[in-house]
């Protein structure tokens, strides 16, 4: 075979896994579309007492910025200090294994560790609070991995030679390598956010409920989801698939904006960082 | 492990050896034709021409491996050295021809005062051997050999003096006599000078001091 | 403005011997060159001078060295005010990710020896100093690497003189720059040789004889020959530095 032909095999076998993506993606979009006709935005802003979905919608939000503030700062200095502090050894090998394996771990079992330890030890109840801690173990190693790898790509030598002025290792790191990796951190951040947004097992029975009465007040309030709702009404309501699409629309489409938001963040971010070119 | 500046410095040498035999011929030949009254000019203009040209060419070559190389060290004293080698030779040369210029025009030393030839002939035989000297040392580098040049140095410069004042003492000789005399006289001496100088550079360029051999 | 003693310098990297009982004094106000093979130890050499070696893990040091009467591994010396007083220029051109401005400005600010209208006076000293005033006065506020590898190259000059360091140290500072650049900073380095004692690090020969008032040859992690430029390459007193000079080696 020349290599001419080899070459456009290739090419194609390499291109069927995306087109199969992007035929099932556009699927999913189609058969959901069919709920398009439950949803207004009457519905969208009326409190589910009146038939609405709003605090389910903002319940979610409440969730996922509560999560992302909790993730974020820990994640962002656990990872500086993996990076720049930590001796290389085994105990910092070990810690960077256990990260790996956090992501790995079922979100259901996640679920169970969070109902065990946050809502009874910790007595936060069915709450709010519990739905934050509980997803941050979530995002956590997402953002703890992004942000090793955003700063790492960040070259040692602006590091250096601020040392060589004389400031110290902190001032170095946070005047230099992190303001340079923010991009990596910021797109780690809301990568984060994408993958709990739809997150259903781990707020299934930490924070969520099926009514409550206004929005939350306190961390302390269980709080309204549209995954959990969407949970709830198949399963134990026993509604038809069709009637929820509505939600699961909404929900869907959260999901696709921070994930969008993060590969466009990560664009615009591109042309402020040369040395990666 | 050979350089590439190694090449064209054995070219130099080469160069300055061929030289160095070159003008021994010359000043022997017009010594020669001096003492015996033959007419040797054409030859040793021939043989000074070609060690002018040829010190030109050694000019052109140090050069050139200046700017190509940048040599330091003993490179860079080499080259330096060459150089003033190949003008002290072809001083030699000059010299030479101003011999056979005297013999040409004045006529020769044949019919003078005994006396006269002879310590020309010593003289020049010292000279001489001042001059093999120089160019054996420049060959190999050898400082031990360069080193022994002071001794004839020291002679040639008592012998000069000697008959210059023997001349004004005796004074039969004809004015020609006397006048070429003391011209090919003052020549030699001049020889014996610029062979200490290329044995002063020979010793400089293998161990970076200047001396003084007079 | 500060004379380097060196007094039996030792500097390991984990199990390895890297410079070995070093001891000589750089003159001040006077440009040394540090030569020798690749692998000598002479940016290992230099980083000690501003104790950057510290930084690698693995890395152990004895010895002293004195800068203007004070040893600067004594423990009570204050790491970050040394590493002010000796600058140091690195091989590859390392501005922030910064405005130009900023990048001069870092230094000044950090040790906060000036502020508000002061800075803005340091930054044009010091850009002056470092021959790049002229050529970007009028867009301080574009990013450092809108400039060319020289012009970077001096920024970084700039941003180490910026905070009034007594030695000026550089680690090849011409390596990746083309002979034009390299000709200008060559340049300016024999100006700054007046008012500052600059150490540089170099593997280029004629640079170090071009550039320099003394130098000094290391040879796997010992020193070989220090002395006067002129004399050192005219007629070397070690026969391993004549070796090395005329390339028989290295």
């Amino acid at each position: 075979m020349t290599s001419r032909i080899k070459e456009k095999v290739f090419f194609t076998i390499l291109g069927i896994p995306m087109v199969a993506c992007l035929l099932v993606f556009f699927w999913i979009v189609f058969v959901l579309s069919s709920g398009i006709g439950t949803l207004s935005w009457n519905i969208l802003t009326t409190s589910v007492l009146k038939g609405g979905i709003f605090e389910m919608i903002i319940g979610t939000i409440y969730l996922l910025l509560g999560a992302a503030g909790i993730a974020g700062p820990i994640g962002i200095l656990a990872a500086v200090y993996l990076v720049e502090y930590a001796p290389s050894g085994k105990l910092t090998r070990t810690i960077d294994q256990a990260i790996n394996n956090l992501a790995g771990v079922p979100s259901i079992v996640i679920g169970l560790f969070g109902l065990t330890f946050f809502c009874k030890q910790l007595g936060l109840g069915i709450s709010l609070g519990a739905g934050w801690l509980t997803l941050t173990l979530m995002i956590l190693p997402i953002v703890i991995r992004g942000t090793e790898e955003a700063i790492k790509l960040v070259p040692t030598s602006f590091k250096e030679a601020a040392l060589a002025l004389g400031t110290t290792k902190w001032k170095a790191i946070s005047s230099m390598t992190i303001p340079s990796a923010a991009p990596g951190i910021i797109t780690s951040v809301v990568l984060g956010m994408a993958r709990v947004a739809g997150e259903t097992a781990a707020i299934l029975f930490t924070s969520c409920v099926l009514v409550t009465r206004g929005l939350p007040t306190t961390p302390l309030d269980p709080v309204m989801a549209l995954a959990y709702n969407l949970f709830v009404k198949i399963v134990a309501l026993g509604e038809p698939p069709e009637k929820v699409f509505g939600i699961a629309l909404v929900l869907f489409f959260i999901v696709i904006f921070f994930a969008t938001a993060a590969i466009v963040l990560r664009i615009y971010y591109r042309r402020r960082q040369p040395w990666l070119r | 492990m050979s350089r590439m500046i190694d090449v064209g410095l054995e070219e130099l040498s080469a160069t300055l050896h061929r030289m160095g035999e070159l003008t021994y011929d010359a000043i022997s030949v017009s010594i020669d034709g001096c003492l015996h009254d033959t007419n040797v000019y054409n030859r040793v203009n021939e043989m000074s021409d070609m060690l002018i040209s040829m010190a030109d060419h050694v000019e052109d070559k140090t050069f050139e491996l200046i700017s190509r190389f940048q040599p330091v060290a003993s490179d860079l004293r080499t080259i330096k050295s060459y150089m003033k080698i190949a003008y002290d030779f072809a001083r030699y040369g000059r010299y030479a021809l101003d011999i056979s210029y005297i013999n040409e025009r004045l006529g020769g030393l044949k019919k003078c005062e005994g006396w006269i030839p002879q310590y020309i002939e010593e003289m020049s035989e010292k000279v001489l051997h001042m001059v093999r000297i120089s160019i054996e040392s420049l060959r190999n580098h050898n400082t031990e050999l360069a080193k022994t040049v002071s001794k004839p140095e020291q002679e040639v410069d008592t012998m000069y003096f000697e008959f210059l004042d023997r001349l004004t003492e005796k004074g039969h000789a004809t004015s020609k006599c006397i006048i070429s005399s003391v011209l090919i006289i003052r020549y030699l001496e001049r020889i014996a000078d610029h062979a200490t100088y290329i044995c002063e550079s020979v010793i400089y360029l293998a161990t970076g001091q200047k001396v003084v051999l007079r | 403005m500060a004379e380097v003693d060196i007094k039996k310098l030792n500097v390991w990297f984990k199990d390895n011997h890297v410079l070995k009982d070093l001891s000589f004094t750089i003159k001040e106000n006077a440009v040394t060159a540090i030569m020798g093979p690749s692998g000598c130890g002479k940016t290992t050499f230099i980083r000690a001078i501003d104790r950057m070696n510290e930084i690698i893990s693995g890395s152990r040091t004895t010895g002293e060295i004195y800068i203007d009467g004070i040893n600067i591994y004594d423990e009570n010396t204050n790491v970050y005010e040394l590493r002010r007083k000796v600058g140091m220029v690195f091989q590859k051109p390392n501005p922030f990710p910064k405005s130009i401005f900023e990048n001069v400005a870092f230094g000044p600010k950090i040790h906060k020896i000036a502020n508000g209208k002061e800075i803005d006076k340091i930054v044009e000293k010091s850009l002056k100093e470092a021959a790049l005033w002229e050529e970007v006065k009028d867009r301080l506020n574009d990013s450092a690497f809108s400039l060319s590898g020289g012009q970077q190259q001096r920024l970084c000059i700039a941003r180490a003189l910026a905070v009034e360091p007594e030695i000026v140290l550089m680690d090849e500072p011409c390596s990746a720059l083309d002979p034009a650049a390299t000709a200008k900073i060559e340049a300016l380095i024999r100006e700054l040789g007046e008012k500052y004692t600059v150490i540089i690090v170099t593997h280029n020969l004629q640079q170090a004889a071009r550039v320099s008032d003394f130098t000094a040859f290391l040879y796997v992690g010992k020193l070989v020959e220090y002395g006067d430029t002129k004399n050192l390459f005219e007629n070397p007193k070690s026969e391993l530095t004549e070796k090395y000079i005329t390339g028989e080696f290295g």
